[in-house]
């Protein structure tokens, strides 16, 4: 793929993972806590990662959380959003890459979602240095379940359009 | 590039997309939730005695839980939170962060149990023998 297409693609889900965090800040919150988010803008990365690849969805990640905390102008939401996407994007990556293992794009977004929501955990408790919150953890890795498969769903039929549109579509 | 397509053609043309690894995953994040609840979250309904009031990140001060009402403040991040202790609970009534989540908790009474504002980074943790139901069931 051309740079510009690739820049231009980049910036499309940039644009989508915003507009989902957004979305995602009516929901009520998971923790009691501002900026800990329940992952819905981890279509952003999930598309990325399947559609353009490891890079790129790092990218859209690290963009979405910079620009995103930028405009709910707190830096703990950032920390927080920062934190889950980027472990959120590694363990994706490292399942994409290991691509022999058969996870589907919803396993893959699934483990996406558990590593967003425990890392943000983590990251709540380094911040407030207190360990009480790690109660929350086994509500938040159940509550990863839906989101992650929801997710995935949305993304194989987005990347299944994407890739129809771009290149045409796959032929069997 | 081409790898890419082989494997989102996998994908994609896969009569089974939720496999079984996919299956054991998501089997295995639920039991290692049950798990969490079963040994850490839950326990017995732990019985609080006092309430340990933190604020950035170091105790400021250990009150009684009490059944007639006081009114305490605390100097946090951003500025005052104050809470109410009554009838052997505790509950946040203002506090000087953004979003008032803390606020939202409402009365909270059991050991272990906690109202935290991050914003102001003031934590209200109730002591006592053994975890009670987190405000996570309020």
């Amino acid at each position: 793929m051309e740079t510009s297409k690739r820049v231009g693609y980049v910036g499309l889900l940039v644009a989508v993972g915003l507009v989902l965090s957004i979305l995602e800040s009516f929901l009520p919150p998971l923790l009691p806590l501002p900026g800990a988010r329940l992952g819905l803008a981890n279509l952003a990365t999930v598309i990325a990662l399947f559609f353009l690849g490891p890079r790129e969805a790092l990218e859209v990640t690290i963009f979405r959380c910079l620009l995103g905390s930028l405009l709910r102008g707190s830096f703990i939401g950032l920390a927080l959003s920062l934190s889950g996407g980027v472990v959120a994007w590694s363990v994706m990556s490292l399942l994409y890459l290991l691509y022999r293992v058969p996870f589907s794009m919803m396993g893959i977004s699934i483990a996406g979602a558990v590593a967003h929501n425990s890392a943000q955990l983590g990251m709540a408790m380094l911040l407030i240095r207190f360990t009480g919150i790690y109660h929350y953890l086994p509500y938040l890795l159940i509550a990863a379940l839906p989101t992650g498969f929801l997710v995935g769903i949305i993304a194989r039929r987005l990347v299944l359009a994407l890739e129809q549109y771009s290149f045409g579509g796959l032929t069997e | 590039m081409r790898e890419r397509r082989e494997n989102l053609k996998r994908e994609i043309f896969s009569t089974r997309p939720f496999g079984i690894v996919d299956m054991l995953l998501v089997l295995g994040v639920v039991a290692l939730s049950i798990f969490l609840i079963v040994n850490v979250a839950s326990g017995k309904d732990g019985v609080a005695y006092t309430l340990v009031v933190e604020a950035n990140g170091r105790e400021v001060m250990r009150v009684p839980l009490t059944q007639e009402s006081h009114w305490y403040e605390v100097e946090g991040y951003q500025g005052k939170s104050v809470f109410l202790v009554e009838n052997y609970e505790v509950m946040m009534v203002d506090s000087a962060c953004p979003d008032k989540l803390c606020v939202r908790v409402g009365r909270v009474r059991a050991g272990g149990a906690s109202i935290v504002c991050l914003p102001n980074r003031v934590v209200l943790r109730l002591e006592g023998n053994g975890f009670g139901p987190d405000v996570f069931q309020r």
